[in-house]
């Protein structure tokens, strides 16, 4: 786990999300999301977790948006039933801050105007933070149309990149 | 160009736009657009905004990018600068662009107004109708397609202004 990976910026709403117990544990800044499908419109999974993947892809994840606080665990260390304050940028809109996931890319302005509006992820690197746990970095390499991000902002002295949030992220079974 | 054509009410960020040098000179109030187009890796063919040189936003045409909150910079031959130009963006759905009505006497009473509520509508370019003989931009009276990104959701008979609302979907090109 690693606090503050990821901020949101601008435009945004703080809302409740459910967690059930025995997930991983939340630091504030990290992303979380839902991997539900839907039958006659019933969601086969009512709960967020952490994201365990980059994320958020369409169609794939709902994204929830970043974590506002820490989750409370139980003693093993895994998250307790909660609902769990998230802030949710507005779509397309509020933005996402994150450290590059090369840094040694954006930090130029040459470098950083070949990103923008690219479509990227939030990355997921299990063991990537300082203290082993998962860390989350925005990507600098497009690789898809379903990519739920768009790069819009960046700054070339922190290495930081903004992202929006494109609207149809929020909602799988949307084509 | 034409100040303060365009204003932003409501729910919106003002977020920073990257403009490439060499394009038209943006003054606040004018919208943008971003013209890139994607082939299903992700990535942008074009990286910086513009002034809009149509009627905008066309769903699935142009990523909209919201009403220049400042005029651009620009160099000695009066083309824009490189820039982060800060832009008003309306949260979709709910913030609203207001500008005058393309044709003010269609918006002048209450029942011709109430006839546009709810109407799929663009921002009129106009290349000469500013003021100074530069562009106008002003809310287009008549619906031309369901693919129009704006919706009008109200107006002001008196003043002759228009209230649009963005389609989420006008800020993401390559949505169906």
């Amino acid at each position: 786990m690693a606090k503050a990976d990821l901020k949101v910026v601008g435009p945004a709403a703080i809302f409740p999300r459910y967690f059930v117990s025995g997930g991983t544990a939340i630091q504030a800044g990290e992303p979380v999301h839902s991997v539900a499908t839907y039958s006659g419109g019933e969601a086969s999974a009512n709960t967020m977790v952490l994201a365990a993947a980059d994320t958020p892809v369409i169609g794939t994840h709902n994204f929830g948006g970043v974590a506002n606080e820490d989750s409370k665990n139980v003693a093993a260390g895994t998250v307790a039933e909660q609902w769990l304050n998230v802030a949710t940028p507005a779509p397309c809109v509020g933005r996402v801050r994150g450290k590059a996931e090369v840094t040694a890319s954006v930090d130029t302005l040459t470098e950083l105007a070949l990103l923008i509006m690219d479509k990227v992820l939030i990355d997921y690197n299990s063991t990537g933070a300082t203290d082993g746990g998962q860390l989350y970095t925005i990507k600098v390499a497009a690789s898809a149309d379903t990519s739920g991000g768009t790069l819009v902002y960046g700054n070339v002295h922190t290495q930081e990149l903004d992202i929006v949030i494109d609207s149809r992220a929020y909602c799988l079974d949307v084509t | 160009m034409a100040k303060a054509d365009l204003k932003v009410i409501g729910l919106k960020g003002i977020m920073p736009r990257y403009v490439v040098a060499g394009g038209t000179k943006i003054e606040f109030g004018e919208p943008v657009h971003n013209l890139a187009s994607y082939d299903n890796d992700g990535l942008a063919d074009v990286n910086s905004i513009v002034l809009a040189a149509a009627d905008i936003p066309v769903i699935g045409t142009s990523n909209f990018c919201g009403v220049s909150n400042k005029t651009s910079t620009v160099v000695a031959a009066g083309t824009i600068a490189e820039q982060w130009l800060p832009c008003a963006l309306p949260v979709p759905d709910i913030g609203r662009i207001r500008g005058l009505g393309s044709t003010q006497a269609s918006v002048d009473t209450l029942t011709e107004l109430a006839l546009l509520i709810m109407d799929k509508a663009l921002i009129t370019y106009n290349a000469t109708g500013g003021a100074d003989g530069g562009e106008g931009y002003t809310i287009a009276v008549t619906p031309a397609a369901d693919v129009n990104g704006l919706t009008i959701v109200g107006g002001n008979t008196n003043l002759k202004t228009l209230d649009v609302i963005v389609d989420a979907r006008a800020y993401c090109m390559d949505v169906t």
